[in-house]
């Protein structure tokens, strides 16, 4: 099956006008200023759907139908529920967040229901079960499923709260689903392939780290962010990094960039370095050179599925707002290209320890890949460093 | 189109990428994470208060783009248009800006911060917009905080260092 990029460009739009429908909605019902901090179309491994959105202990869930069918959940952490509560005033706690899931979830879904030229109906709001994942109880997915999700922020506070939105496949995919073999589309079961590429991408970079450091790293979550070229700073929080940028050059061309935080990046040093060094220089050579093998574990593992070589480039040393450097790779794609395409992997270990990895072919170098790519690849035979 | 974002009583104003906002009632106007895109501030300097902030992604826009805002010459088009509807006057406009670095250390690039820093002076030239303080270039990043009632325009880097325009 393939999607249409244009019906999926402009759903990630219409998502994005539904976040900022759903923020205005917050602010009004609170009296704060509230901000949409990043919203994204997300095509995630149906392992992942489990890890994601479970950890926070407000969560509230509305399933909706008609023009469009799956389930909107609202997650806030304590913090940020105290903070809201506060806002709001003297009321009752779980009633108050679930008047707010009404609210904000019909402001999101109703942007979908113009742009399909129907209706969407939704439920009544109903508290999560601990560990509940968002996906409904009645979707399945097979390989890899759409999640769209939206990140608020009350502005000048660290409080906010994430609004995820999980269509149903069948739904989903009967509205983007291109039936014209001219139109400009990719294939969702060599999107799905390419992923799972990145996911086992991500797991050599974890095992890599542990071999370099003696470090354990345990989780990795891997998926496809399909944003509008402008949103890509978003991917990311809008903390400092320290971490390489890379050019890869194939097909497909684009950059990678791995961040780590400021610890982490302190612990790889301390333990890649002879104990007690404090020269900055090698510090960062350190840094480079993980930086180094992890963009080849990625990008090896692409080349070699394709059959191709893919040159990589030296690394790009940087301690920054990660937000910063996104930015400046959201101008070299956004000369081409009005979507970016962000395999995006987050690998952490048992001690202070978090590595992101982030790689943006080019649109038109993707595009091919995806048509060359056996779609029932068994990723487990790709060789890599 | 992108209309942008209209500061009504807020204290503060998010200005994202490929965003623009204005205030005329006291609001500071921040955007953050700023690389090779550059961020324009405009500020009536007759006593209204009005001033807008533009995070501007690219130099010069195509045909019709969907999203003005994303570029230096059409983000500025829309910024002065949203000054004057917020009761700004156009003709006594001042502009201050930061940003077009160079970060991706990588060899790579056809220097987009540098044109968007050439854009946008030949763009504020263009409209005959005073420029009074600006902070490009360079390879690291930066966040903004404007308040369009003083003309401050806080330039913030890595590890704090702080320089106010």
């Amino acid at each position: 099956m393939r999607v249409d990029l244009h019906a999926l460009g402009t759903f990630s739009r219409t998502g994005n006008a539904g976040a900022s429908h759903a923020a205005d909605s917050l602010s009004a019902l609170t009296g704060e200023e509230v901000h949409v901090d990043a919203t994204q179309t997300n095509f995630v491994p149906a392992s992942n759907f489990d890890d994601i959105g479970t950890s926070d202990p407000h969560r509230i869930a509305i399933a909706f139908s008609g023009g469009l069918d799956g389930r909107a959940v609202l997650v806030f952490d304590e913090a940020s529920a105290h903070h809201t509560l506060d806002a709001l005033g003297d009321v009752e706690a779980t009633a108050y967040l679930q008047e707010l899931a009404n609210v904000m979830t019909s402001s999101y879904v109703d942007g979908f229901a113009d742009y399909l030229g129907t209706t969407i109906d939704i439920t009544p709001p109903a508290q999560m079960a601990d560990g509940e994942p968002i996906l409904g109880p009645d979707d399945s997915i097979d390989e890899c499923g759409f999640l769209f999700e939206s990140d608020l922020q009350f502005t000048g506070t660290p409080y906010g709260c994430s609004f995820y939105m999980t269509p149903s496949p069948d739904s989903f995919l009967s509205i983007v689903r291109s039936e014209d073999p001219d139109a400009e589309g990719v294939g969702v079961d060599e999107l799905a392939t390419f992923i799972q590429l990145t996911a086992a991408g991500a797991d050599t970079v974890g095992e890599n780290i542990t071999q370099l450091t003696g470090i354990e790293t345990d989780i990795t979550i891997s998926y496809l962010d399909f944003v509008p070229v402008e949103n890509v700073p978003t991917v990311l929080d809008d903390g400092q990094y320290i971490g390489a940028a890379f050019e890869f050059t194939g097909p497909p061309d684009g950059f990678l960039t791995v961040f780590f935080d400021e610890a982490g990046a302190d612990t790889i040093a301390d333990a890649l370095l002879p104990e007690g060094t404090t020269d900055e220089s090698m510090r960062e050579s350190a840094i480079s050179e993980l930086g180094n093998i992890t963009a080849s574990g990625f990008i090896d593992g692409w080349a070699n599925a394709l059959d191709t070589t893919i040159d990589i480039s030296t690394p790009g040393y940087f301690r920054d707002l990660g937000r910063a450097v996104l930015d400046s790779i959201a101008a070299e794609l956004g000369t081409s290209q009005e979507f970016a395409y962000v395999f995006d992997a987050t690998i952490e270990g048992e001690t202070d320890i978090g590595c992101r990895v982030c790689a943006f072919p080019e649109e038109g170098g993707l595009k091919t890949a995806l048509t060359d790519v056996d779609a029932d690849l068994d990723v487990s035979t790709i060789e890599r460093l | 189109m992108d209309e942008g974002t209209h500061a009504t009583d807020r204290k503060l104003v998010r200005v994202g990428v490929a965003d623009v906002a204005v205030s005329g009632n006291g609001a500071a106007l921040a955007t953050s994470g700023l690389g090779s895109c550059v961020a324009i501030a405009l500020y009536d300097t007759s006593g209204t208060g009005v001033g807008g902030l533009l995070h501007a992604m690219l130099p010069a826009a195509p045909d019709q783009p969907e999203n003005a805002a994303k570029y230096v010459d059409t983000g500025l088009d829309q910024l002065v248009e949203q000054l004057a509807a917020a009761g700004g006057n156009t003709n006594e406009l001042t502009a201050k800006f930061a940003g077009g670095s160079s970060m991706l250390n990588i060899g790579t690039g056809g220097g987009i911060g540098a044109k968007n820093v050439s854009a946008t002076e030949a763009g504020l030239a263009d409209r005959d917009i005073d420029v009074t303080g600006s902070d490009t270039g360079g390879g690291s990043g930066r966040s903004i905080r404007f308040h369009p009632n003083t003309g401050e325009f806080v330039v913030e880097r890595v590890d704090n260092q702080t320089l106010t325009l």
